[in-house]
């Protein structure tokens, strides 16, 4: 790839990440998602496996944003629905596919995890800093 | 230059035929006529692709330096055809008898066929029509093919890629039809008798139009320089719905959004919401379309089904920056390949990239300067006829 694209494609993907809201992204950015470098190994782990694995995202309507645990678990199901409807053809590929759309699903939900976390010790470290100053 | 006699087979071939394969089948054929590889045309009646009635006489004649030679339009059941082509994009595919079917209904021409044994090699263009599938199958040892791909059902039809292994040559529009071609022929379970060739169509070094023509051109049509730019028929099949939807996106994240202007024909229009901000320029004479591009901050080109992406080539030529589709696997491998532009797969993506090349000068002067290079250098008429030749001539 040309390099010069390379680095305006990382850069615009950062710009994106940065500016969507929590939860609000869908299957096909989990490739781009950022985690923290001290995240726990299973978070890092998940979400590298969920990049590796590029899972189709199933079919929304334009318009459909649906966030957080509940967008992801029904991002899920709606997997689990497409990949059941499928032809009983082969059924090794099915079972990969459910498996990735799985981890897709677990990646999400440990990415939000750590979010909250963050967003909790930032709280609490607003929460220290307003009990010092009062003191 | 070869010795050996050539003629191209598109399914319709006049200067009002609109189309991307018969542009491409115009301008190689002509270029390589032109510098001493004739090349004769052999086609049917016909011009209007909906009903392929002849509407012109069977005969030869001479245009654009080339010679043609129309032959009527075989019998076919035009309903059965479209019966069969919708079930397909419905479905995914029909049984292999129906596939058949659908083809012998397909738009053919005997006379043609009989013509084409006059010549060494004939190259059928594009697969999607009975003219280029009956050569395949009554003369694959003589047939190459310039399959202008799209990633649709249909092609991934077996009967298709059957026809496709049996020819004697595959030339490719772009790296990216490549890609393409190996996931179908991968999941076909098929191979191409010989390696398929990346020809392409060419382009002239023309000078990049002065800014102040350029500014002249847009300030005619009401507009600021810096506006974006679709170029294109204006229908759902060339995602402008989806254009239409990623720039509402832009227009409420862009803290300085440029209007979108639409060049070409087509019924579909701008949703409410967006439609003030939306510039209708219409049909732009072939004369005046490089100022269209060169006033533009960027082009943008959502459709997912392009085998070549000719208007990215048209907009680098004018030194213009682009913005695509990243389902094209044909016109993301241009961009990631010569560094033209970025692409963008969502309302979010296609926002910040705009905002990226329409905001920052120095980025879009880049990747302008990059498009063009690689335009010239890799899409450059003698580049390409000498790709073109040098397929013939190991395929001999």
């Amino acid at each position: 790839m040309n390099p010069d694209i390379a680095d305006s494609m990382d850069e615009l993907r950062r710009r994106v990440t940065a500016g969507r809201e929590a939860g609000t992204y869908g299957p096909g950015d989990l490739r781009d998602l950022v985690v923290p470098a001290d995240a726990p190994p299973l978070v890092r782990g998940l979400a590298d496996a969920a990049r590796l694995a590029e899972v189709a995202p199933p079919p929304r309507a334009p318009g459909d944003h649906a966030s957080g645990v509940r967008g992801a678990a029904a991002r899920a199901k709606h997997a689990a629905a497409d990949l059941a409807r499928r032809p009983v053809g082969d059924v090794a590929e099915r079972t990969t596919a459910f498996n990735l759309a799985l981890v897709a699903y677990l990646a999400e939900l440990a990415a939000e995890v750590v979010e909250l976390r963050a967003e909790v010790d930032r709280l609490s470290a607003d929460d220290g800093g307003a009990a010092r100053g009062g003191v | 230059m070869t010795d050996a006699r050539i003629a191209f087979i598109p399914p319709r071939f006049g200067p009002t035929v609109v189309g991307g394969a018969e542009a491409l089948c115009r301008a190689l054929a002509g270029n390589l006529t032109a510098n001493g590889t004739p090349v004769d045309i052999i086609t049917t009646c016909a011009l209007d692709h909906r009903t392929w009635a002849d509407a012109l006489p069977e005969g030869e004649s001479r245009e654009g330096g080339l010679r043609v030679r129309r032959f009527r339009v075989g019998p076919r059941d035009a309903a059965t055809f479209i019966r069969l082509h919708g079930a397909i994009q419905r479905r995914g595919t029909v049984p292999f008898d129906q596939q058949v079917e659908w083809m012998a209904n397909s738009v053919w021409s005997p006379g043609a066929l009989r013509a084409a044994r006059e010549y060494d090699r004939v190259v059928v263009m594009p697969y999607l029509f009975g003219t280029a599938f009956w050569q395949q199958v009554a003369d694959p040892d003589r047939t190459v093919v310039i399959p202008c791909l799209h990633d649709e059902p249909h092609a991934r039809q077996p009967v298709m890629l059957d026809a496709l292994c049996g020819a004697r040559g595959v030339m490719l529009n772009a790296e990216g039809e490549g890609d393409l071609l190996g996931r179908l022929l991968a999941r076909h379970g098929g191979a191409l008798r010989n390696e398929a060739r990346v020809v392409g169509c060419g382009f002239d070094d023309e000078p990049v139009p002065s800014a102040g023509a350029a500014q002249a051109f847009a300030r005619r049509r009401g507009l600021e320089p810096g506006y974006l730019l679709y170029a294109g028929r204006r229908e759902q099949g060339k995602g402008l719905g989806e254009l239409f939807d990623h720039y509402a996106t832009y227009l409420r994240t862009a803290p300085r959004p440029r209007p979108l202007a639409l060049m070409g024909t087509g019924d579909l229009a701008p949703p409410r919401a967006i439609r003030d901000h939306v510039v209708d320029l219409g049909f732009v004479e072939a004369r005046e379309r490089a100022l269209a591009y060169a006033a533009a901050g960027a082009l943008a080109q959502p459709s997912r089904l392009e085998s070549f992406g000719m208007v990215l080539f048209e907009a680098w030529l004018a030194g213009t920056p682009v913005l695509v589709n990243e389902e094209s696997d044909v016109m993301r491998a241009h961009c990631a390949r010569g560094g033209g532009g970025l692409w963008f797969r969502d309302g979010a993506t296609f926002s910040e990239a705009a905002q990226m090349v329409l905001d920052e000068p120095a980025l879009a002067s880049r990747l302008a300067g990059a498009g063009r290079e690689y335009a010239l250098d890799d899409f450059g008429w003698p580049r390409v006829r000498a790709r073109f030749l040098d397929a013939m001539a190991d395929w001999a």
